[in-house]
C-alpha cells in the first residue's frame, strides 16, 4: 500500500514540484493551502506523514502544528516542518514537529526523511 | 636735686628778659604773642604730619616727614623757652633746646636735599592720570574684546548645537534607511528561496522522467541546471546570512571540538573541487576547542574556496596548525595572486570586494569573509590575514582551547 503525504504549503508551484518527486518515488500525495483546508483534507486522506510549511502566508504554521499534536485523532501523524529561516530550527521547539528542514532543500534529503518518517 | 643738673636750672646769675620792657611793656606782650601763636602752630602741624605719615606708611622718603615732625617740634620748644624767659632767664635750657634744633635741623635738611632728587622723579598727578586713562582705555577695549569673544563663542557654540542635531538627524534617517534596506534584503533573498525550491523539486522529477529517453547531452544540460540552481542557492543564503549578522548575532552552538578531524572532513569535500591544487595539513591539535562545528566548518571551507579561487596558477594550499596552551592557530596558505596591501584592513568588512582590473573575474558578493570573520569572533577567536602581491596569501584564525 502506498505510503501518503500531505503537503501543506500556501506556494502552489512548491507543492506542485513535491508532488511531482515524491508521486515518482511512490508515494501518494495530498496538498492543502489554506488553513481551512487542513483538517478537513487531513480527516478524509489519512496521511502517513505531513510536510507543514512553518509560513502559511500569514497564519502561525507553527500554531497548526500543535493543533495537530493537540488532537487524538491526528497527534500520532509525523510532521515535517520546512521553512526558508534557518533559524525555523530552533524556533520548532515547543511545536511538536518531528523534525525541520530548510529551503531550498535538498531534493535527496527530502525524500530520505519522508521516507524515514513514513515508515513509522 | 642731683648736682650736676644745678647750673641747668641757676638762673640766680641772669636777668629775665622783663627787665628790657620796663618801659614798652605793650611791646613785650606783642612779641610774647608772636611767639605764642608760633608755638602752638609748630605743635600743632607735628601731630598733622605725624598723623598722616601713620595713616600711609606707603608714602615714600617717610623718614623725611618723621624729621620734620621732630624739628618744628623743637622749633615750637625753642618759642616756648623763649616765651619763659621773660620772667625766668633759663638761658642754660634754651641752649640745649637751640642746640638740638639746630641739629636736628640740619639732618632735615641733608636728609632734604638727598631726598629732592629721587623725589623729583616721581610722576606728576597729571602723569599717574593720563597712565590711569590709559590704562582704563586699554581695560576698556578689552572688555569690548572679551565681550565680543564672548558672542562669537556662544554663536559658535549655538553652530555646533544646531550642525550635531543636523549630523543626528541625518545619522538617523541612515540608520533606519539601513535598517530599511536590510529588511529588504532579507525579504528578497527569503522570496527567492521559493522559487528555487520548486526549481529544485522540478528539475529532479525532469531528470527522473527523462531517464529512459536521455542523452547524454540532455542530462549533461541538467546537470547544468542543477548546478546553476545551487549556486543560487548559496548566493541567497549567504546574503541572508550576512544581513541578519548585523540584527540578530548567529546563535553559535558551542561543543567540545576536535579540530583535527573537522579539518581532514572540510579537506577532502574541498579537494574534490579543485583538479589543479593539492591541500596539505601540517600539524595537529592535541586539544579540544570549543566552537561550533558546522560553523567552522562553514569558515574553514570559504577561506580554502577562496584560497582555490585566487591560485589558479599554483598547486599548492598548505593549512598548518599550531596551538599555545590558549588557543589553536590554523592557517591556510595559497601561493597565488596575492592581495593588495590597500584592501587587507577591509577585506573582512561586508559586501567588500577586490576589485581588480585582472583579466579574470571572481563572483561573489563580497560576503564570504564577512560571514567567517563574524562567526571565529563569536567563537571568541581572532583573524587576520598576511599577504603579498604575486607570493600568495595567508589566512590565520584561531579558536580558544577548552579550558578545564
Amino acid at each position: 500500500m502506498a505510503k501518503k503525504v500531505m503537503i501543506i504549503d500556501d506556494d502552489a508551484d512548491i507543492t506542485a514540484s513535491l508532488s511531482a518527486v515524491l508521486e515518482m518515488e511512490g508515494y501518494q500525495i495530498q496538498t492543502a493551502h489554506k488553513p481551512e483546508e487542513i483538517f478537513p483534507k487531513i480527516f478524509s486522506f489519512n496521511p502517513d506523514v505531513i510536510l507543514l510549511d512553518y509560513l502559511l502566508s500569514g497564519t502561525d504554521g507553527r500554531e497548526i502544528c500543535i493543533k495537530i499534536k493537540s488532537s487524538d485523532r491526528t497527534n500520532k501523524i509525523p510532521i515535517i516542518m520546512m521553512s526558508a529561516h534557518p533559524q525555523a530550527s530552533t524556533l520548532i521547539n515547543g511545536s511538536g514537529a518531528n523534525d525541520f528542514i530548510a529551503k531550498p532543500f535538498d531534493i535527496d534529503d527530502i525524500i530520505d526523511c519522508v521516507g524515514q518518517y513514513s515508515q513509522s | 636735686m642731683p648736682s650736676i643738673f644745678r647750673p641747668f636750672f641757676d638762673i640766680s646769675s641772669f636777668e629775665p628778659h622783663y627787665v628790657h620792657f620796663i618801659d614798652d611793656v605793650g611791646l613785650m606782650w606783642f612779641i610774647i604773642a608772636g611767639n605764642a601763636l608760633t608755638a602752638l602752630a609748630y605743635f600743632a602741624i607735628p601731630v598733622a604730619l605725624w598723623y598722616f605719615i601713620r595713616k600711609r606708611p606707603d608714602i615714600p622718603f617717610n623718614a623725611l616727614f618723621y624729621l620734620f615732625s621732630l624739628f618744628i617740634l623743637l622749633c615750637g620748644t625753642h618759642h616756648i623757652v623763649h616765651i619763659a624767659t621773660f620772667w625766668y632767664p633759663i638761658y642754660y635750657i634754651q641752649s640745649m633746646v637751640d642746640f638740638a634744633t639746630g641739629v636736628v635741623s640740619i639732618i632735615t635738611a641733608v636728609v632734604l636735599f638727598r631726598t629732592i632728587p629721587l623725589a623729583l622723579k616721581i610722576p606728576s598727578i597729571q602723569e599717574f592720570q593720563e597712565k590711569n586713562e590709559n590704562l582704563q582705555l586699554q581695560i576698556s577695549k578689552r572688555q569690548e574684546a572679551e565681550a565680543e569673544v564672548r558672542t562669537l563663542n556662544a554663536e559658535l557654540e549655538q553652530r555646533v548645537k544646531d550642525r550635531t542635531q543636523e549630523i543626528e538627524h541625518v545619522n538617523q534617517e541612515l540608520r533606519e534607511s539601513e535598517k530599511r534596506k536590510d529588511a529588504f534584503i532579507s525579504m528578497v533573498s527569503h522570496e527567492l528561496k521559493t522559487p528555487i525550491t520548486s526549481l529544485n523539486g522540478f528539475v529532479y522529477a525532469l531528470q527522473k522522467e527523462i531517464q529512459p529517453v536521455s542523452t547524454l547531452k540532455i542530462n549533461h544540460y541538467l546537470a547544468k541546471i542543477q548546478e546553476q540552481v545551487s549556486k543560487q542557492t548559496k548566493l541567497v543564503t549567504d546574503i541572508i546570512e550576512a544581513t541578519r549578522m548585523d540584527q540578530d548575532a548567529l546563535p553559535v552552538q558551542k561543543n567540545l571540538i576536535n579540530i583535527n578531524e573537522l579539518i581532514k572532513n572540510i579537506v577532502d569535500e574541498m579537494q574534490l573541487t579543485t583538479d589543479i591544487h593539492t591541500i596539505v595539513v601540517r600539524g595537529k591539535s592535541t586539544k579540544l576547542v570549543l566552537a561550533d562545528s558546522e560553523k567552522i566548518g562553514q569558515s574553514l571551507s570559504n577561506i580554502i574556496s577562496n584560497a582555490i579561487k585566487f591560485s589558479p596558477y599554483a598547486d599548492t594550499i598548505i593549512i598548518s596548525v599550531s596551538e599555545d596552551p590558549y588557543e589553536v592557530t590554523i592557517k591556510v596558505q595559497d601561493f597565488g595572486l596575492g592581495i593588495d596591501e590597500k584592501h587587507l584592513n577591509k577585506i573582512f568588512n561586508r559586501y567588500y570586494r577586490v576589485d581588480e582590473n585582472t583579466e579574470l573575474t571572481y563572483p561573489g558578493l563580497g560576503v564570504g569573509l564577512y560571514i567567517t570573520a563574524q562567526i571565529i569572533q563569536q567563537s571568541n577567536g581572532r583573524i587576520w590575514v598576511e599577504s603579498k602581491r604575486e607570493e600568495g596569501s595567508s589566512f590565520y584564525f584561531t579558536l580558544p582551547v577548552a579550558q578545564g
